[in-house]
């Protein structure tokens, strides 16, 4: 578990660091995957059969469909990079190693007693995909960033409570399908309208 | 045996009505210091108006031919219902009279806006506005009596109140009722039933544009609803034993019926037309009196 | 007779039904002629099996239970048709099937690339409907409520080209959902006591008197913007006239009534006798939605907007006949609670009969000329002759002249409130009962004036614009429901005796009502006798007075031979009247304006155009407007005071997306510290 853990904050850190849309990406596959082996090897663990259907879906749309609607959508934007993230890489995987600190602080306090290191690093994950989500402009990026969030959410489950009833995990992934979903369109009427994916042109919108 | 009674009651009714319009109008002319036309003129008019062809506007339809007959048929209705023979028929409700003289109004404001003719509709459109405002102390000024008798069946009202008349409430609900008489029977202060033109201006200018037998029933109707309201004040206000078929009873009624017309041209002869915009004053004032009545009832 | 078994097979049927014809609309996407045909004949049969399913539950007065199954944690989720689910039943499929026929009439003209959703959506409408009126279960309810007013929503925005239309359906879902989180709330309370969300279990659960009278008003309230009471009704006239004019008749004369079923399940069943200020308090807002809703009908020269505010009017009827008869509850006497509330339940029906039918005539018109603006109108009963007819007999029904169906209800509701200071004793008692007949009486010579000047300035005279010229009769599909109606009409005002006896088996089974020697059958008519009050209207004896009396005048009519009639000019003074001299919509309404100008607060504005020649004569243009007391004294002022609090709000909103993420980060680490902090 605690090697899965310590993908999970790399690869979060990794993205960090990034500033091309489909490196990002890959990054998230290599994650979600690690999050859908997490979910198996609980369901090892505690031997209940739908941890494995969850695993399953995991794989299917975190690794699966959304990586590919994401390279999709990055396809078709070409040369769209992260030029100037509201903070520059150096200083964002600063903030995320704060909030790695903070994370550890916050479990101490309010979770003592659980599996301190899964817990939080799932957590870090979750507070480091918000961040990416702050300091980044591109859309795609900040879709990413939902996304490492929501590992980070699905991780911190699995290790306080060994898998959620599964009509509730089913409601999660939905969620994040629709979430990503709309986001996408976003993403796309963003390009036509704008003609660039700079989350920043949203502020003309308001009124 | 009560069908027959109440048969003969209607028709006797539908062929008193003109001598009282009639008489009003004698009275009228009396108290003027005039000779004016004989009580039985408005049987005369009725004839002469029922021989006649009609000659109508190239924009009516079937409400013109209908108004005339529904407006006379609920008058003739209205005439059956009242207790007049006999008071322990028990199938005359005072809210059903209400609604009758209602439809025929509805019928008759229908018909002037019929043709087209201005001055029909401005006749509807206050006829209607003033059914707004007399409508409410009519119900008020029967509720003031029709709450002692714990019912709204007239003859038990009528029996209820020969037992307590003159008692406060009801002479305040007389003086009530006595308002919408003259509001509904169209007289003066609240309207001109002698002029056809603007200074009339209800249902006089509604009947502008009929002629001929058309008319006469409308009049014919107007003058049974205008006996009906007096018989109904009579009945309520200052009561007499049923006659039961018995002649002496049968003239004192009558001669009540014809007291109150007088009183009628008395006040027509005794004050002005009022202005249409006055009228929600005058009658607030009846509406009070009423309102008191139940109060101190 | 159909056994239980069979029944709740037939109630299947019926959801099967309406299904297939949502079906067959989406199907038939491509063909909105077939589509319009085949899904609203089906609906319409639906209807008719509704109405056999409603008729025989209303005869035999027992209740079908059917269960459908159990919620995860919310307990046995069952329909249950008792008599009052039947009697609301009636209503729905008897208007529903007239109007299903009507509009396939209607929407004839209406084809477009999105038609089918029309049909589709009204199957769906009247289906949720009925479920409103059948699940008797909490959550069950409330999601069958939210059906209905979602499709009723769709409906309302149908025709979203025109803006009003779009912002007609904002306020409706704005308000209903309002009412809904009222409900829901009600619906808690009463789930919390009874420990069960069944209707069965909440059936004389004991409260607290607080929260007794938090269920009353929580329920007055969520239910009163669906009837529009005033001060709630602020949708109403704007949602009724922008759906499709058959959706109107359904909206109008069925959709307002599930409000009083909800209230009639409330109060009779739930929470059966209150005290007496219950019923004061509703009396009190039916007594002002009949009069503002009448008043602002009769200023209005909208055709559809004038009935919806009719409706307001009506829904006010209702609620007298409800609170008095709650009054009568509260002072221990059944027998006249019985006929207040067997007026309520007798106006709904009849409300429900003719408003369809005055919508579907007003749908006509509007189909016939694209106008609903009376004063283009005028001459139509020579050119529609059918739809003119229907109208004046709704127009008489609606005036509660006799002898149609609205005096019975309306005398009904005269009587109790006639009776009122029995239960309301001393001066209170007296003063409000005076109160009370004033505005009965103002409101419905109000009315009447309404409903002569939409029926004469539509349909009378001569046309006031081209549009009124070249108007022409409907199909036969939308003349002959309107027909039944009226006819319905006139049966229900000559013989509304099996209605009656009807409603009383839906009043018998509750708590404080005996309908016991009420509406004993009678051959002269409708008889009611308590042990301190009775009433008679011989209706049969009234009908054969006015045959002999419209005979004696036909008698007359030809006594001195046959008539000649000529045809003349108008007289005008000598002038030739033209269409433009015949009396306004606006003009007829004036004196009333006039007289009610403290409560309508009119303003005129006179336009003269000075350039033209004065010798010839100037242009003079006249606009009167009303203002709207009570949303200028309650929805305005909260209005403002919303926008206001949103320019505050504004600065949180940078409009940048990372902004936003911030707050969520924020929030996220003070949630955390916060749960861990001892």
């Amino acid at each position: 578990m605690n090697v899965l853990t310590v993908l999970l904050l790399f690869t979060a850190f990794l993205i960090t660091r990034v500033s091309s849309l489909r490196l990002a990406i890959q990054i998230l596959v290599v994650q979600s995957i690690g999050v859908a082996i997490a979910c198996v090897w609980s369901g090892l663990e505690s031997e209940i059969m739908h941890t494995y259907i969850a695993a399953l879906l995991t794989v299917i749309i975190k690794a699966g469909m959304i990586p590919y609607a994401l390279f999709r959508v990055a396809a078709r934007l070409r040369n769209e990079t992260e030029n100037k993230p509201i903070l520059s890489p150096n200083q964002t995987t600063l903030l995320a190693a704060l909030l790695l600190a903070v994370a550890y602080g916050l479990v101490d306090q309010a979770l003592p007693g659980l599996g301190r290191d899964a817990l939080s690093g799932a957590l870090a994950g979750f507070l480091i995909g918000l961040l990416i989500m702050i300091t980044r402009r591109q859309a795609v990026l900040q879709i990413v960033g939902l996304i490492m969030m929501e590992n980070g959410i699905y991780l911190l489950g699995l290790s306080m409570t060994r898998g959620l009833p599964l009509i509730i995990e089913f409601g999660v992934f939905f969620d994040v399908m629709v979430a990503v979903i709309v986001l996408g369109i976003l993403t796309f009427r963003l390009k036509l309208s704008f003609m660039t994916t700079d989350t920043t042109v949203l502020q003309k919108l308001k009124g | 045996m009560q069908a027959l009674e109440m048969l003969l009651q209607a028709v006797g009714i539908v062929m008193l009505a003109p001598l009282v319009q009639g008489f009003i109008q004698w009275c009228k002319a009396r108290l003027q210091n005039r000779r004016g036309p004989s009580p039985l003129q408005p049987y005369r008019n009725l004839s002469k108006l029922l021989a006649k062809d009609l000659v109508v506007a190239g924009s009516i339809s079937w409400i013109t031919t209908l108004a005339p007959f529904v407006c006379f048929g609920a008058a003739v209705a209205v005439a059956a219902l009242l207790p007049v023979v006999s008071s322990t028929w028990g199938v005359t409700d005072l809210f059903l009279i209400v609604y009758l003289f209602g439809l025929s109004r509805f019928l008759l404001a229908l018909a002037g806006l019929d043709s087209g003719n201005s001055f029909a509709g401005m006749g509807s459109s206050r006829e209607m506005y003033l059914a707004v405002l007399v409508e409410p102390v009519f119900l008020l000024a029967i509720v003031a009596s029709a709450g002692a008798a714990g019912s709204t069946e007239l003859g038990r009202m009528a029996q209820h109140s020969l037992a307590h008349s003159f008692t406060l409430p009801y002479v305040l609900a007389a003086g009530a009722f006595f308002i919408v008489v003259i509001a509904e029977c169209g007289r003066i202060p609240v309207d001109n039933p002698d002029t056809h033109l603007e200074l009339t201006m209800f249902q006089e200018a509604t009947l502008i544009e009929f002629s001929g037998r058309n008319l006469a029933l409308l009049l014919w109707s107007i003058y049974i609803r205008q006996l009906v309201m007096l018989i109904l004040f009579v009945e309520l206000f200052f009561p007499w034993n049923w006659f039961d078929l018995i002649p002496s009873m049968f003239i004192w009624g009558l001669a009540k019926v014809f007291f109150v017309g007088f009183l009628l041209a008395l006040t027509e002869t005794s004050s002005a037309k009022m202005r249409l915009f006055r009228l929600p004053n005058f009658l607030a004032a009846a509406g009070l009196l009423a309102l008191l009545a139940l109060v101190v009832r | 007779m159909v056994n239980e078994l069979e029944l709740d097979l037939v109630f299947r049927l019926i959801v099967i039904i309406f299904l297939t014809g949502c079906m067959l609309a989406l199907a038939l996407w491509k063909a909105p002629r077939l589509a319009n045909g085949f899904s609203h004949g089906v609906c319409a049969v639906g209807s008719a099996v509704m109405m056999f399913l409603a008729w025989t539950v209303l005869q035999t007065g027992e209740t079908v239970l059917i269960v459908v199954g159990h919620w995860l944690h919310a307990g046995e989720v069952a329909l249950r048709i008792d008599p009052l689910a039947a009697f609301f039943l009636l209503l729905l499929s008897v208007v529903g099937t007239v109007v299903s026929i009507y509009a396939i009439g209607y929407t004839s003209e209406h084809y477009s690339h999105r038609y089918a959703i029309l049909p589709a959506l009204f199957n769906l409408f009247l289906l949720s409907t009925m479920f409103v009126f059948t699940t008797s279960h909490a959550g069950a309810f409330l999601i069958a409520w939210e059906m209905m007013t979602l499709t009723s929503l769709f409906l309302v925005v149908y025709e979203h080209e025109h803006a009003a239309n779009v912002r007609a359906g904002f306020v409706y879902v704005v308000m209903t959902y309002t009412g809904t989180a009222f409900l829901m709330a009600a619906f808690f309370i009463m789930a919390a006591a009874s420990g069960d969300l069944s209707f069965e279990k909440f059936v004389g659960v004991s409260l607290p008197e607080t929260q007794r009278t938090l269920v009353f008003l929580f329920a007055f309230i969520g239910f009163g913007v669906k009837a529009g009471i005033i001060p709630l009704h602020i949708w109403l006239p704007k949602a009724h006239p922008a759906a499709p004019s058959h959706v109107s008749a359904i909206l109008s004369g069925v959709m307002l009534k599930t409000a009083i079923y909800g209230m009639a399940r409330f109060y009779l069943e739930f929470l059966s006798t209150g005290p007496t200020w219950w019923g004061v308090m509703i009396i009190g807002f039916g007594i002002v939605s009949a009069f503002l809703g009448v008043l602002y009908a009769l200023m209005e020269s909208d055709i559809k907007r004038l009935l919806a505010y009719s409706s307001l009017e009506n829904l006010g009827v209702v609620l007298l006949g409800v609170g008095t008869g709650m009054v009568f509850s509260a002072a221990g006497k059944p027998v006249l609670a019985g006929l207040a509330w067997a007026a309520a339940l007798f106006h709904v029906f009849n409300h429900g009969i003719f408003k369809a039918l005055l919508f579907m005539a007003a749908g006509a018109v509007v189909r016939a000329t694209g106008t609903r603006d009376l004063e283009m109108l005028g001459g139509l009963i020579h050119r529609m002759p059918y739809t003119a007819f229907a109208f004046f007999i709704g127009a008489v029904a609606i005036s509660s002249l006799p002898p149609l169906n609205g005096f019975i209800s309306e005398w009904l509701t005269l009587q109790s409130l006639f009776f009122l200071p029995q239960a309301l004793t001393g001066l209170t008692g007296k003063v409000s009962g005076v109160i009370l007949f004033i505005g009965l009486a103002m409101t419905a010579a109000l009315v009447a004036a309404c409903f002569v000047k939409a029926f004469g300035i539509a349909f009378l005279a001569r046309a006031r614009s081209r549009k009124a010229e070249a108007a022409t009769e409907g199909p036969i599909t939308m003349t002959l429901p309107m027909l039944s109606l009226a006819g319905l009409c006139l049966y229900l005002g000559l013989w509304p005796q099996t209605m009656l006896q009807a409603i009383s088996r839906v009043l018998q089974p509750f708590i404080g009502i005996d309908m016991r020697g009420l509406f004993e059958v009678d051959r002269s008519g409708l008889l009611f006798q308590a042990n301190s009050a009775e009433g008679v209207l011989s209706i049969s004896l009234l009908a054969v007075l006015l045959l002999v009396g419209c005979l004696a005048a036909i008698g007359l009519y030809y006594l001195k031979g046959k008539v000649r009639s000529v045809t003349g000019p108008l007289w005008a003074c000598g002038r030739i009247a033209t269409p433009r001299n015949q009396y306004s919509a606006m003009g007829f309404a004036e004196p009333v304006r006039w007289a009610f100008r403290w409560v309508l607060r009119s303003q005129r504005q006179r336009v003269v155009d000075e350039n033209d020649n004065v010798y010839v004569g100037r242009k003079l243009a006249s606009h009167e407007s009303i203002s709207y007391v009570v949303d200028e004294a309650i929805y305005y002022p909260v209005q403002r005071w919303i926008l206001k609090r949103a320019k505050f709000m504004k600065r949180l909103q940078a409009g940048s997306v990372q902004l936003y993420v911030g707050y969520v980060l924020v929030v996220t680490i003070v949630v955390l510290a916060w749960s861990g902090r001892n």
